[in-house]
């Protein structure tokens, strides 16, 4: 099982879990957003709005919306007047996201294939690093953290939304039931593909507990580091600071 | 009374017709090679960034920086 990464519940080469993790997004792309409201109930939209919330961008500010490409977060982040870069690794994703921004007529955001592990970026340019729903599927995620450090400004922040873990124990249970049975049937019937999300539901239950997250963001060298569970933990937000 | 015209500022070079996004000029003082974190060149003509030291030639699509390796050219001129 050495250098061995988590592609759901399988051991893949870390080559295998980027190329299958990239095959996923490329196929579930065209439906995402109704899967999104399908899976969560149209709850995603709320936490993407707390998230935001939290961020707090303000006209003047340079934020990366790494993993972005759909732009959810950027677009939520632009109207509050931010200069936002939306950067993923996923091509079609970032049509959506694209072909979203000209439907709704968002100008101004840059639109960029970017490898969250080894950004293209100068050190030191961002005033946030935003990252929602992505950090699960990124191969070496303590490299990710590094990067998103590396190109923040100091006293910039790092946000993160990520599925976590339920603890409440009757919760958990019925979050058992639904994650596992319930969303791969639901991929199966809108979006024609049980794999994709089959993946979707192992690799939540693959990433670390919030505690344990937020210690790698510690790692990475970010100060004040702190969590905040919504839902009793089905989602984390992740905030920390390059100070 | 007149004063005398201020030079005309350097102007970028036309887009053509079949490249609809040009790259934001700004983006070129962000963007560093993602292997060598060494400085980029624009090549307008052939729409990429190239990074002298890794050797290689970012493509961009449709106004889309494609800042990953595995995409890039590889620069035969390389000594």
């Amino acid at each position: 099982m050495n250098d061995k990464v988590s592609y759901g519940y399988q051991w893949v080469d870390p080559e295998e879990k980027t190329a299958r993790v990239g095959s996923v997004f490329r196929r579930v792309a065209s439906r995402y957003d109704l899967m999104n409201d399908l899976m969560s109930g149209g709850l995603h939209r709320l936490w993407k709005d707390h998230f935001v919330a939290k961020v707090r961008p303000r006209a003047g500010e340079h934020i990366l919306d790494m993993a972005g490409g759909t732009g959810d977060i950027a677009f939520r982040m632009a109207a509050r007047g931010a200069q936002v870069t939306v950067a993923d690794i996923n091509p079609a994703m970032l049509e959506v996201g694209r072909k979203r921004a000209e439907e709704r007529h968002i100008a101004g955001l840059e639109w960029q294939e970017q490898n969250a592990e080894t950004l293209s970026f100068a050190d030191a340019r961002f005033n946030a690093y935003t990252i929602a729903f992505g950090i699960r599927n990124v191969t070496d995620i303590p490299a990710a953290l590094r990067e998103a450090h590396r190109v923040l400004k100091v006293g910039g922040r790092f946000y993160c939304l990520e599925f976590s873990h339920v603890e409440l124990p009757g919760l958990a249970d019925v979050y058992e039931w639904y994650s596992m049975k319930v969303v791969p049937r639901l991929g199966e019937i809108v979006a024609r593909d049980r794999e994709a999300y089959q993946y979707l539901v192992e690799s939540i239950r693959r990433f670390p507990p919030a505690p344990r997250f937020a210690q790698m963001i510690r790692e990475a060298g970010f100060a004040n580091v702190r969590h905040e569970l919504l839902l009793g933990g089905v989602v984390a937000i992740h905030s920390g600071w390059k100070i | 009374m007149s004063q005398p015209p201020e030079p005309a500022a350097p102007r970028p070079p036309e887009p053509r017709a079949s490249d609809p996004r040009p790259l934001d000029p700004r983006l070129l003082e962000i963007l560093v090679c993602p292997l060598s974190k060494g400085p980029l060149e624009y090549d307008a003509a052939a729409q990429e960034l190239i990074s002298r030291q890794a050797g290689l030639a970012y493509p961009i699509r449709d106004g889309v920086p494609i800042m990953l390796p595995d995409e890039a050219r590889v620069l035969e001129d390389q000594p």
